[in-house]
This record gives C-alpha cells, sequence and structure tokens, in this order.
C-alpha cells in the first residue's frame, strides 16, 4: 500500500516537474505581447506556481496539461526574420503551433530543450541502480567529466525520518534543484538577449521597431525537423539526470552560440540600432533649439549599450560616484553598437535644448556625460604636465558643458 | 559525511570589476542550493551582458554586500594579489567534550571558492614618447581594455554555467531539508583577514576552531 501512495505521489510529482519546467523555458522565451492577460488565479494555479518551491512570476501555462509521464516534451525555440509574426497556441489539451506567415527560410533554430523522464524499462541494465536512498547513485552525463575516485564514493547523509516514510521526498529535492539549475539556464543563453530585447520594444509601445521575433513549437517526439538550421551545429549543455520511481529525468539543450544568434539577427537587416525617430535634440546650427526646430529636424540618437561600455573602460580611474552615474545611464540603453563605430557617430551630439520638459533632465544630462566621458581623457595620479594640462582642460571643458546643460534644465523645470 | 569542495575557473579582474563578479558568482550558486520557498528575482549585471537570478533572501544579500566592501577594502592595501573567497555551506552539530561539555561545531558539506587574480591597469601614457599623438594612446588603452572586459565577460559566463554543471552533478550530499527559510542552509563567507595577507592563515585558524569535517553515522 505504502508502495502505491509512493508511485503516485512520485507520478504526480514527475506530470507537476514537467508543467514547471515547460513554464520555466517559456516564461524566458515568450515575449509578453503574446502572453494572455492573466485570468483569476484557481487555487490549482497557485499551488502549481509555488510547486517544488520556485515562485514563477510568467507562467504561460497557467492550468495543468494532460502531459503524459513518459513522453519527452522537446521545445524548439526559434528567430523569426524580417517581422514574420507567429504566435504559439499551447491549449490545455493539445499543443499547437500557428505560424502566420513564413518559410523555412525566415527561421533559425536558436535552442532545442527536451524533458524525458527515461522510463526504467527502457534503459539499459548496465546504467539501472538501486532505487534505497541508502546507496550512492551514480549519475553519468556526457559532458561531466568522471570525478576522481575519492569523489565518487562520497557517501550521501543519511535521510531524514521524512525521506525514509516517503521515499519520493529525496527525488524532490533533487528535481527542485535541477529546476533551479534550469531556471538560472534560460537566463545565461543568447537567446535570453533577443527576449529582452522583444520586451523591451514591446514595453515602449513600438513593437514593430525589430525585424525578428521569436517563436516556438513544442511537441512531444524526439524526431528532428528543419527549420532552416541543423541542430548539429548547436552546442549542448546537459543537466545530470535525477533518479526518480518513475524512470530517469533529464534535461538537455543545444542552443546557438552568442556569435550564431549575432549573425543570424544581422541577417534582419541589423536590429542592434534602434533609431529614435522623437528623439528631441539639436546643437550647432541644425536650428535644435526651439520646438519648431526640433520637429522639423530631429536629430537621431542610438541607443547603445556598449557606448557605456567604451565609457567605463576610460571611467576606471573615475571615482565610484561617476562610475555608478555611467552604470545607470547604461541601465536607460539597451541595443550594442561597435564601440569603434561611436567615433563615427557624428548624430551623438549633446542636445542643448529641448522642447520636451520630460526629456529636460533625463536624456539631455545622460548625452552630455556621454559625450563628456568618451571625450575626457582619464585623469592620472602623476601624469606629465603638458598632458595633465590637456588632459584635465579637456575634462574641465566637458563638465563645464556638462553644467551648462543641467543649468539650462533646471531653469526649465522651474518656469514649467 | 565528505565535504565536497568545488574550485570554480580563475579569473582576471580590474578591482572596480571585483563587486559585480562576486554578485553573480555568489547570487547564482546560492540560488541554485537555496531550497526554501524562493521567489527568483532577475538581475542584469550592471558591467557584464549577463544575468543572474537572486534568491531574494535579504540578509544574504546584505551579508554578501558587506564582506564584499571588506574585500574591497583589503585589496585597496593588497594591490595586484590572488584572491579567493569561499562560499560554505555547513550543519551544526552539538559535540560532547570531555572538559568543556557541549559544544557546538560546524560541519562542513560543501566549499566554493572562487579565485580573483586582481591587476590594477596602468595607463600607457607614460611610457608613450613625447610627441605621439595622445589619441593614438588612448585608442590603444580602450582597445586592450575592451579586449580584456570582453575576455572577462566569456570567463564569467563559463564560470557560471560550470556552477551549474557541478550544482547537479553534485546532489547527493545536500542535507535534507529541514528549515522554511528560503536560504535552507546555513553558510559562510570567507575572505582574506584584514590583518593577514594570506588567505590561508584564516582557513587555518577556522579548521583549528571547528576542527576538520568528520565522518557522518
Amino acid at each position: 500500500m505504502e508502495g502505491k501512495v509512493s508511485q503516485d505521489e512520485s507520478r504526480r510529482m514527475v506530470s507537476e516537474f514537467f508543467v514547471k519546467s515547460l513554464n520555466v523555458i517559456l516564461g524566458a522565451r515568450i515575449p509578453s505581447k503574446y502572453l494572455q492577460p492573466a485570468t483569476s488565479s484557481s487555487s490549482a494555479s497557485a499551488s502549481t506556481n509555488k510547486s517544488f518551491n520556485l515562485v514563477l512570476v510568467n507562467s504561460p501555462m497557467r492550468n495543468k496539461c494532460h502531459l503524459s509521464v513518459v513522453e519527452p516534451i522537446v521545445v524548439d525555440v526559434l528567430l523569426l526574420h524580417h517581422g514574420s509574426s507567429a504566435c504559439a497556441a499551447i491549449e490545455d489539451h493539445v499543443f499547437r503551433w500557428s505560424p502566420s506567415q513564413q518559410t523555412q527560410q525566415s527561421q533559425s533554430l536558436l535552442e532545442r530543450w527536451v524533458v524525458h523522464c527515461v522510463p526504467w524499462a527502457c534503459l539499459k541494465s548496465s546504467e539501472k541502480t538501486t532505487q534505497s536512498p541508502d546507496h550512492v547513485t551514480k549519475n553519468k552525463t556526457a559532458t561531466a567529466k568522471k570525478p576522481p575516485l575519492s569523489r565518487r564514493s562520497v557517501a550521501a547523509p543519511p535521510p531524514s525520518a521524512e525521506e525514509k516514510k516517503n521515499p519520493w521526498k529525496k527525488a524532490m529535492k533533487m528535481l527542485s534543484i535541477m529546476l533551479r539549475s534550469l531556471y538560472n539556464l534560460t537566463r545565461l543563453l543568447p537567446a535570453y538577449r533577443i527576449f529582452q530585447q522583444l520586451n523591451s520594444s514591446s514595453s515602449r509601445g513600438s513593437p514593430g521597431c525589430c525585424h525578428f521575433d521569436l517563436s516556438y513549437k513544442v511537441r512531444s517526439t524526439l524526431s528532428v525537423t528543419g527549420h532552416g538550421s541543423s541542430d548539429k551545429s548547436l552546442c549542448k549543455f546537459n543537466l545530470t539526470p535525477v533518479e526518480t520511481e518513475l524512470g530517469r529525468m533529464c534535461i538537455s539543450v543545444k542552443y546557438s552560440d552568442a556569435a550564431s544568434v549575432e549573425r543570424a539577427i544581422q541577417r534582419t537587416n541589423s536590429i542592434f540600432s534602434e533609431i529614435i525617430q522623437d528623439y528631441v535634440g539639436g546643437g550647432g546650427g541644425d536650428g535644435g533649439g526651439g520646438s519648431s526646430g526640433s520637429s522639423q529636424n530631429p536629430h537621431f540618437a542610438v541607443k547603445d549599450r556598449r557606448i557605456c561600455a567604451a565609457t567605463r573602460t576610460m571611467s576606471s580611474n573615475i571615482p565610484a560616484a561617476e562610475v555608478a552615474a555611467v552604470a545607470a545611464v547604461k541601465r536607460s540603453y539597451s541595443s550594442p553598437l561597435n564601440p569603434i563605430e561611436l567615433d563615427q557617430q557624428q548624430e551623438l551630439v549633446c542636445p542643448f535644448a529641448c522642447d520636451d520638459e520630460r526629456k529636460v533632465s533625463r536624456d539631455a544630462a545622460a548625452g552630455a556625460l556621454i559625450t563628456a566621458l568618451v571625450s575626457a581623457v582619464p585623469i592620472e595620479k602623476s601624469p606629465p604636465r603638458d598632458k595633465c594640462s590637456r588632459a584635465t582642460g579637456t575634462l574641465r571643458e566637458a563638465l563645464r558643458e556638462l553644467r551648462s546643460y543641467t543649468d539650462i534644465a533646471r531653469k526649465k523645470a522651474v518656469n514649467i | 559525511m565528505n565535504c565536497e569542495i568545488f574550485h570554480l575557473r580563475e579569473l582576471d579582474v580590474e578591482p572596480y570589476q571585483i563587486r559585480e563578479v562576486l554578485r553573480c558568482i555568489l547570487h547564482t550558486v546560492m540560488f541554485n542550493r537555496a531550497l526554501g520557498l524562493v521567489r527568483p528575482h532577475d538581475v542584469d549585471s550592471e558591467l557584464f551582458d549577463l544575468t543572474y537570478v537572486q534568491c531574494g533572501d535579504l540578509t544574504f544579500e546584505k551579508k554578501m554586500e558587506e564582506k564584499i566592501d571588506q574585500l574591497i577594502a583589503w585589496v585597496e592595501k593588497h594591490p595586484n594579489k590572488k584572491i579567493t573567497v569561499c562560499l560554505s555551506f555547513y550543519e551544526t552539530r552539538s559535540k560532547q567534550n570531555a572538559w568543556f561539555g557541549h559544544k557546538m561545531e560546524r560541519l562542513y558539506w560543501e566549499q566554493w571558492y572562487v579565485t580573483l587574480n586582481t591587476t590594477v591597469q596602468q595607463s600607457h601614457l607614460r611610457s608613450k614618447p613625447h610627441h605621439d599623438k595622445l589619441g593614438d594612446a588612448l585608442d590603444l588603452m580602450t582597445d586592450e581594455r575592451s579586449k580584456r572586459h570582453a575576455l572577462l565577460e566569456s570567463g564569467l559566463k563559463e564560470v557560471m554555467l560550470q556552477i551549474l554543471q557541478q550544482v547537479n552533478e553534485k546532489k547527493d550530499h545536500v542535507p535534507p531539508v529541514t528549515s522554511q527559510d528560503v536560504v535552507s542552509f546555513p553558510y559562510e563567507i570567507s575572505i582574506p583577514s584584514s590583518s593577514d595577507s594570506s588567505f590561508g592563515m584564516d582557513m587555518f585558524k577556522r579548521m583549528l576552531q571547528t576542527g576538520p569535517p568528520t565522518m557522518l553515522g
């Protein structure tokens, strides 16, 4: 009787694990624009959200699906080019992918996740181990090195009274660790950057500005279907399997490395630079002084995360407060750009007047700070006199300009 | 129960990068060992193009930041040195002592060693002759720094993947969860001591206080 209860609990635990792992993967890959608004949460979905002691914010699978504990779950994450949109629909009982308009050539396979509880009957007899919690389990993974003999004989701690009564509790602990690693892994892989960019653009109310999109396909077979790129060229990462009463729970991922992802994105006519057409700025004789000037002759600014990286490297001699200021500026920017192009960007000028009060204090100061840091020379402890005067002269000039912008901003704010 | 010891790959860092590197690594380890009810908090690194995950335990975050502050102060006094930070998990057991009665001792079951080679980069301007263009020297410095930064970022990602590999490879030694706290197991963060210039002395002192790891049962 106890064995039957334990088996039922194991089955329920494995089923919940499938749902949870799917939520972890899709929650970090489905852009928010495709997520349905949260409906009133039932007690069932609330308890699923807290299963394995891991509370998830994004749970695309709000209701439990009838998932087979024997069949694997295969999730393909795809990069769609040229603005073709697709939305993968997950219904309660059926996994269905509904592309709107795409061809094989417009997709790139970014990742392939496989979550599978391999039944004991399918495993080779040589890999089977006993299920007693007192025995040391020998977990093998293709990518892990064999630990030295002294490590392999490390004894597990004796099971607690709870674990002795319910053997599946130990498997629950192992699966909890595995789920946390999966959560971490989804944030570390290159595709997460694309997910963040898509979310960022949709939250700004400009979802159409990206010339790419993310889509996915969920299925229960391991057979490979072409998506414009073979999965043989993908990198691989396996989490060490966890043994349960039903079988061995395995999670693996094949993913495109960062360089491949960049190449795939650049094929969509560069999404790294985003032109802010309503950016208000001015400089010199471009007529950026007044509202009419700014609307007729807008300056284009490039949001560039690596601008801040370039300024960071030059600001290492600047006190911590300034470094924090650079980091704050960095957070307001999103897309990377080759720092070499920075010098060639003539449009990256500080606006000295702005008719949009909301942007006066923020963008003007940010632009001024970036220009100041880029053009300034790192201050040496005891530089030669002539270089010192030139270096500090340049920095003084830049700081003077920055002060004048903030003064203008302050005056405008007072006059409002 | 033997103590599982993990030595993470060494990283070359500049002093201003120490805080962020340690945040990424220590938070990653703790998130994977915090088996209480966790509300994960995704954090985009301030210095690197990556995201790490916090377990949401404010006490751990506070303790970690304090230790990092102490470490940075130590690094300022001992520049260009190799530093090792250790995150340890332990159990407390009551030990019967013939002379002093009951004594609480710590049994370490896992230790993570983070080794950083700190380098203070000198400006190259001084090595350049007078008449060289300042701009060329600046470009050279910026390029070299950018390369080192990119190398560190790549190394940091590898370290984080290494952590994910090892937390899963070795799970059998993790004790049963008995606490309801977010961070289920007591932990300790060790840094080079301010009075000593070597990390080994600090470890030796701790061993004298707690004794070596012992076998259970």
